[in-house]
């Protein structure tokens, strides 16, 4: 089982956890989730007003499909979910949300490790940080590329 | 490598070009060329050619080209009135 919803709007992910234990099986021991939040400021410090994420109007959604399913097929999870923010985000708002529900710890830990480095890496999103200095496009770091490649 | 309609049959149409991300800044959201029948790669040369200033932009390998959904490489053939899409490199979470 799993579910990737691309969402325009801010969310909770408490509300998500509460709907994801739910919905998980007798035989689930284990649930991580991960929330990655914007931030207020940016590598360099400087301070960032609002978080813009450009989405694809096929795409993008089609690319968190595509990264949960293949979290499912590749960890022994009972279940996992994700959901991706886009738009304008506040700093403290939620960007993305990932649960992973199993037997057992590790392939919960495991998977929404390897749902995130391939979120920050193939999630089809451009992502531009707005401050008072200006607007600047992020891209993924030489960090976020090796953590991906951890899974090859 | 796929050609579906020739250049006769759509002479007189513009190629349609969208761009995301940076490419967007320095391009605009949307361009229209008047353009035949070409390959990414000639698409990518034509716009440089019109568009110094995001040259290197548009000519990276880095930037993916996308026809139909789907991402094409350089050889790839779109028809006159086709349409093609310009991709940054992506960043989620």
């Amino acid at each position: 089982m799993w579910r990737a919803r691309l969402c325009l709007e801010p969310f909770d992910p408490a509300a998500a956890l509460a709907a994801f234990a739910k919905q998980i099986d007798a035989g689930t021991g284990a649930v991580v989730t991960f929330t990655g939040l914007a931030r207020g400021a940016n590598r360099n410090g400087l301070a960032v007003e609002t978080l813009f994420l450009q989405h694809h109007a096929r795409l993008t959604q089609r690319s968190l499909d595509e990264i949960a399913a293949a979290g499912a097929e590749r960890f022994n999870v009972a279940g996992i979910d994700l959901i991706h923010r886009a738009g304008a985000i506040a700093p403290g708002e939620a960007i993305v949300w990932v649960a992973a529900a199993a037997a057992h710890r590790r392939a919960a830990f495991e998977a929404a490790d390897y749902l995130m480095d391939r979120l920050k890496t193939e999630a089809l999103f451009w992502k531009r940080e707005d401050g008072a200095d200006g607007s600047t496009w992020v891209e993924p770091t030489d960090d976020d590329h090796r953590e991906r490649a951890r899974w090859s | 490598m796929e050609r579906v309609t020739s250049a006769f049959e759509y002479e007189g149409l513009q190629m349609n070009v969208r761009f995301y991300g940076r490419l967007a800044d320095l391009l605009g959201e949307q361009m229209k060329l008047d353009m035949a029948d070409c390959s990414i790669g000639q698409l990518r040369a034509a716009i440089a050619d019109r568009h110094p200033l995001a040259r290197a932009e548009i000519l990276s390998q880095r930037v993916r080209a996308c026809v139909h959904d789907v991402i094409a490489g350089e050889d790839h053939l779109v028809g006159a009135g086709g349409t093609v899409e310009f991709f940054p490199p992506v960043s989620g979470g």
